[in-house]
């Protein structure tokens, strides 16, 4: 779900730019560039678009300092979405292990994790559990991005993270909301930067160094092909499976990163984030300046959009629960809608309620739970499994929505599961089979 | 010494038993200092401890933990919605002599049984044994928690006490259609109650939300006790239909079918 343009489209207005700025002899530098408003739509606007808009909106745009309202409202909120069920930060307890995805997964992944469990499970957690081991720490988020970025990420989140199957998932957060947490995030104002120079040698320099330094073995950039060449400096292989996986979409600079801190960033990450793998590349000033004014300004080759896979026809045979569950429900559903009594009263926040949802009410453990249906925004109880002629029941309904969303087409419906990789055009067929048959044992 | 655990479903969820650590260490506590085990099982637990499993075997004391005795109970509502009240009963006899603080044999509870966790456990294998005497249509020895012949008295008290249990679930959550439906499945039982019963699942039909084949098979018989043929077989084919495999053991038939 990256952010996308039609390639013609997008094209045709690079082009455009680069004509005027050749033909004016431009010169517009970063500190000239202001902050982009987030995008009323997704999908609308391309970081080269984006980009082009920054550059034409006065300086005095720039991002200010929070106030200490909107920080006190922020960290609250932090608080009700839940934040550190996934992400780490300096400001947030560390919530219990079960209500910690992340702290949770990574157990598992460690073969460490203290539940009732033999060996052989223990070995098979590990062996299955892929979601939520990297995920980014937001301590110091806000030191690099801009807080309208972050604000847009937490109120329409869309793929930034190429290499990261999971997403930041679609909560219930109103613009306001999303601007209180951004400025929680990062309440700095942003600096006056030095303008720099991006003329078409430079770009070209830039493209150079960023192929010459690696940058490609763990960044995308767009569609564009980025070599994966060896990497100047020495790093750990934990940190550089890390840092590959978290690895941003550098189309995304212009929209996302403080222009104030780009060069920074590239000359000496730690000093902005003490705990990111981005490794120091550029060998001097002028290096990471060159680098930087590539990120900002060379054009974005639009990445392949994604398609919504095509529904398939239902399964002929009969299909039983015990499928759907060993296939689906155990495997991405469960986790967030089970059986509260045996967790001492959390069904997840699917079930009882979290991540600032309030309870559905809905349990996947059993036939008999999945047919108990789900509460509504009203707080009245509905089937997720109606087969009414003409009608998709609202279980497949749901899971079409995230493999929408996954295409750039988020709908008011939120997609299942949030902010997991959507279920496969099989899976579904299998649930809606199922269905199909009644939805019995 | 380590006991492997008896299925495969013992991946019960990490974050479900993410919790054992601290409930072991307050489970060594509370077994040590138990009148109900020699104080060398204690001893023997703290040692034990330090062995993560499901199961924990310690001399001839084999210590449940709360994790397990969940699979238990779940077992259990698998057996009852199969059809297989027997069986229900028999796990249930284990998870909730257990859960009551007591032991099984040479089985004891490992973790607290004052603990919310074990708390939420017995109660809802409490739940489940009321179920199972409305199915076993009264027939279970409550006390020993053994199915078998038992006087009309007993029956009869047998069937108020489910009533009372299934209606105070329904009470903790009101919306939940599994409690509605098995509260219905009690009443339905009571004489001069039915009308209640048909009213509960007659709505949750409306809605499309009677939870599992048990509902409609009372629903039928109840449509058959008004001469209502159409609504009755009706729910049969649902009955059989949600049923599955395990239909014939669930679904009523009637002599006019046939």
């Amino acid at each position: 779900m990256t952010r996308r343009l039609g390639p013609a489209r997008g094209l045709a207005r690079w082009l455009a730019l680069y004509v005027v700025c050749a033909l004016a002899g431009c010169d517009r530098g970063i500190a000239h560039v202001p902050e982009v408003q987030p995008s009323p739509e997704r999908g609308a606007a391309p970081a080269a678009e984006a980009a082009e808009r920054r550059a034409d909106t006065p300086l005095d745009d720039v991002q200010r300092a929070a106030t200490a309202d909107q920080i006190a409202r922020g960290a609250a909120l932090a608080l009700r979405f839940e934040c550190a069920r996934c992400h780490a930060h300096a400001e947030l307890a560390r919530p219990p292990d079960d209500a910690n995805c992340a702290a949770c997964h990574a157990q598992a992944a460690r073969g460490t994790l203290e539940v009732g469990a033999d060996d052989a499970t223990q070995a098979e957690w590990r062996a299955h559990v892929r979601s939520y081991l990297n995920v980014p720490s937001l301590t110091f988020f806000g030191a690099r991005l801009r807080r309208s970025a972050i604000a847009e990420m937490v109120r329409a989140p869309h793929d930034v993270r190429p290499h990261l199957a999971e997403t930041m998932p679609r909560l219930a957060v109103s613009a306001a909301e999303a601007a209180d947490l951004a400025a929680w995030l990062a309440p700095r104002a942003e600096a006056t930067a030095p303008a720099l120079p991006h003329d078409a040698a430079t770009l070209a320099h830039g493209r150079q160094l960023v192929e010459e330094l690696g940058c490609g073995t763990c960044h995308e950039r767009g569609g564009e092909h980025l070599p994966a060449r060896p990497l100047r400096v020495a790093i750990d292989a934990e940190s550089l499976t890390r840092g590959i996986v978290l690895a941003p979409d550098l189309a995304e600079v212009p929209t996302r990163v403080r222009r104030d801190q780009l060069v920074q960033w590239l000359l000496a990450p730690r000093t902005i984030d003490p705990e990111t793998t981005m490794p120091a590349l550029p060998r001097s000033r002028a290096e990471a300046e060159a680098i930087a004014a590539y990120l900002w300004y060379a054009p974005i080759v639009p990445r392949a959009q994604s398609s919504v896979p095509a529904r398939l026809p239902l399964l002929a045979r009969r299909v039983t629960f015990a499928e759907v569950q060993a296939r689906v429900f155990r495997r991405s559903c469960w986790h967030c809608h089970s059986e509260p009594d045996f967790n001492e009263g959390d069904g997840g926040p699917g079930n009882t309620g979290g991540f600032g949802f309030a309870g559905r009410g809905l349990s996947l453990a059993s036939a008999s739970a999945v047919r108990s249906g789900a509460r509504d925004d009203a707080g009245l109880r509905r089937s997720i499994v109606r087969n009414a002629p003409g009608e998709t029941a609202r279980l497949v309904e749901v899971l079409l929505a995230r493999q929408r969303e996954e295409a750039g087409d988020a709908r008011a419906l939120r997609g299942m599961p949030l902010g997991l990789p959507a279920l496969s055009a099989e899976d579904v067929q299998l649930v809606e089979s199922w269905i199909a048959g009644g939805a019995g044992e | 010494m380590r006991h492997a655990p008896r299925s495969p479903a013992l991946a019960y969820g990490r974050r479900h038993l993410a919790k054992r650590l601290g409930s072991r260490r307050r489970s060594a506590r509370w077994l040590a200092g138990s009148p109900l085990l020699p104080s060398i099982v204690g001893v023997s637990m703290l040692v034990c401890a330090a062995v993560p499993s499901g199961v924990l075997a310690c001399h001839n004391i084999i210590a449940i933990t709360v994790d397990e005795l969940a699979r238990r109970v779940t077992q259990a509502e698998k057996r009852l919605t199969e059809g297989d009240t027997v069986g229900a009963v028999q796990t249930l006899r284990f998870a909730l002599g257990i859960s009551r603080g007591g032991e099984h044999g040479e089985y004891a509870l490992a973790d607290d049984p004052r603990s919310p966790g074990v708390a939420r456990v017995r109660a809802r294998g409490e739940r489940l044994l009321a179920v199972a005497v409305v199915r076993r249509d009264g027939l279970i020895d409550r006390p020993r928690l053994r199915a078998g012949w038992v006087p009309d008295g007993v029956r009869a008290a047998n069937f108020a006490w489910a009533e009372r249990i299934l209606g105070s679930a329904r009470r903790d959550t009101p919306d939940a259609p599994v409690a509605i439906a098995r509260h219905a499945e009690a009443l339905a039982r009571i004489p001069g109650r039915s009308a209640e019963a048909l009213t509960a699942l007659g709505e949750l039909d409306r809605r499309d939300l009677v939870p599992d084949a048990w509902g409609y098979a009372v629903l039928a018989r109840l449509a058959d006790t008004r001469h209502d043929v159409a609504a009755r077989d009706r729910a049969v084919r649902q009955c059989t239909t949600l049923g599955g495999a395990h239909a014939d053991a669930v679904c009523p038939s009637f002599e006019s079918m046939r």
